[in-house]
């Protein structure tokens, strides 16, 4: 018992753990409409995209988190604008632009000093959140939360019959552009957790999970958030006691839990 | 039943009003080099029932959308009783061709259903018990009530067209679109689907109906459209050629 507790009568174990549930709230209950709606391609993008804006913000001393918005919402726009023309094929205009800021973002990425700092970013580092970080995430969290519960019949709609919502005077490209906002957002806090490299898993993996448990949406969306839940807590306790990489932990817990489900499921359907 | 409720709004002069009026409308798709439909000229008046009909590609469909704004246009007006389509959204109920739902998704036919009420709320606000009664109601009507808890992919295609058409009931339009409602359907689903229509006609909605096989409509149209390579290219035609003319005017300058 003491195993279990001991992690937690240090403070900055204490704004890690809250950190990681919320940002496991935001992602979770967001990755069910990047899963359904088959945006697990933007997500992985948009983490990518962020990172010039992340670099840029270090090294001049800006807010990571602006920075990270700033090239998240503009990458957000641009694929939303790319997609809707439809003139090049959505998966290859968003690998150029993807790769591309990416790039950018490692060759700023080679131009500072601190390798520690790098690897925070490539790889999370929910050790070292501060108070101020756990409220960021907070308010993330909140407004995430508070914009799928308000927007939840336009949202549902326009994922599985954009066509008729169209037609009925909810444009499906107002929501689009929404849904990228609120990507950008998660990817903003789910970085801070498991970095750039491993996001999407964070996002993707628990509500893929889900998906394979439900098909009822909100149903979904509680046993994603609670994946998302379990995930980061053996993440935070792996790496108390084994001493290996956070997010590594977090994903690596998420992923694990995937594959028992869908063996379990595979069994079932094969009986 | 919940289209009988629906009062076909008196407006004066609305007699002379037709439901749909195409006047040289050319269309074309976004992501293409050539128009879709070219130069369409068509009245459909109020009550009628109207068959667009023609081979694979020839413009059905993209009829049936630009009525709905889903395609742009590229010359020509559009008027659902006499006023532009943005206005008249609620008395226009369009049923895509059964393919263009993602029917993977998450959610159960009752609330598939129910959304044929969207067009009345509006954004933000929620569907309420008046809303789930009409979409009880509707299923009720097309024989699906034993299944209103399903997820919208356990059904048969016959299903799926059928809760289409029960979607388009809640929404209490009068103008009805419907793109290839046959496809796909079973002897069962086929016969409701029929009775349900022509319940429709006799409560004077207006019904344009896409199909590239005739026989399947089983109902009489009033008119029969022709469509080829994007164009009208004649009204009536077999069995109907006898008399389109006083119930379908084609519009000529
Ligand atoms: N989304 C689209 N983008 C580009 N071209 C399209 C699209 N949909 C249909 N078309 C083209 O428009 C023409 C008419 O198609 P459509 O109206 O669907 O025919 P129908 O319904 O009679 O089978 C065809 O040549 C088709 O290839
Ligand atoms: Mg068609």
């Amino acid at each position: 018992m003491d195993r279990l507790t001991e992690p937690f009568q240090l403070t900055f174990m204490q704004h890690a753990f809250a950190a990681s549930l919320l940002i496991g709230l935001t992602c979770g209950v967001l990755g069910v409409y990047v899963v359904l709606r088959r945006m697990a391609f933007i997500g992985d993008a948009v983490s990518h995209t962020v990172m010039p804006g992340l670099v840029a913000a270090y090294t001049q001393g800006w807010s990571l988190l602006g920075g990270a918005l700033v090239s998240g919402i503009v990458t957000a726009l641009g694929i939303g604008w790319i997609s809707r023309r439809g003139l090049v094929r959505e998966d290859t205009a968003i690998g150029v632009v993807f790769t591309g800021l990416f790039a950018l973002g490692v060759v700023m990425i080679s131009a500072t000093k601190s390798f520690k700092d790098v690897n925070n970013l490539l790889f999370g580092n929910v050790l070292g959140v501060t108070p101020e970080d756990v409220a960021m995430i907070a308010g993330s969290a909140l407004v995430v939360c508070a914009v799928l519960a308000l927007l939840h019949k336009e949202l549902e709609l326009t994922s599985f019959d954009p066509i008729h919502a169209q037609v009925a005077g909810l444009n499906a490209d107002v929501v689009r552009y929404v849904l990228l906002f609120l990507l950008v957002l998660a990817v903003v806090v789910g970085i801070q957790a498991v970095g750039v490299v491993l996001l999407s898993g964070l996002l993707i993996t628990p509500a893929a999970t889900a998906s394979l448990l439900t098909n009822r949406l909100q149903r979904m969306m509680l046993l994603s958030v609670v994946d998302a839940f379990v995930s980061v807590t053996i993440g935070l306790y792996a790496s108390y006691y084994f001493n290996v990489s956070t997010g590594g932990a977090i994903v690596l817990a998420a992923a694990a839990i995937f594959v028992v489900v869908s063996g379990v499921r595979a069994a079932k359907s094969a009986l | 039943m919940i289209a009988g409720q629906h009062p076909l709004v008196p407006i004066a002069g609305s007699q002379d009003i037709s439901a749909i009026h195409l006047r040289g409308v050319t269309a074309q798709y976004p992501a293409s080099s050539a128009p879709a439909l070219s130069d369409a000229n068509l009245t459909v008046p109020v009550g009628s029932l109207v068959a667009l009909v023609g081979a694979n590609g020839a413009g059905k469909s993209t009829l049936l959308k630009a009525i709905v704004g889903l395609v742009p246009l590229q010359a020509g007006e559009i008027l659902v009783h006499g006023q532009p389509f943005s206005s008249q959204r609620r008395r226009v109920a369009y049923l895509p061709q059964i393919g263009e739902l993602d029917w993977h998704f998450p959610v159960s036919l009752h609330r598939l259903v129910v959304t044929g009420r969207y067009v009345h709320l509006g954004w933000l606000r929620r569907p309420g018990r008046r809303d789930a009664e009409m979409a009880s109601a509707a299923l009720a009507r097309l024989g699906l009530d034993d299944l209103m808890g399903r997820q919208i992919g356990q059904l048969s295609g016959g299903q799926r067209q059928r809760a289409l058409l029960a979607r388009a009931m809640v929404q209490q339009a009068d103008v009805l679109l419907l793109d290839e409602p046959f496809t796909a359907v079973d002897a069962e689903s086929r016969s409701v689907l029929i009775e349900v229509l022509r319940e429709l006609r006799r409560q004077e909605v207006t019904v344009l109906v896409a199909t590239h096989d005739l026989e399947s409509l089983s109902v009489d149209p009033t008119a029969v459209v022709h469509l080829r390579d994007g164009r009208i290219d004649g009204l009536g035609g077999p069995p109907y050629d006898a008399d389109p003319g006083p119930v379908l005017e084609p519009w000529i300058a």
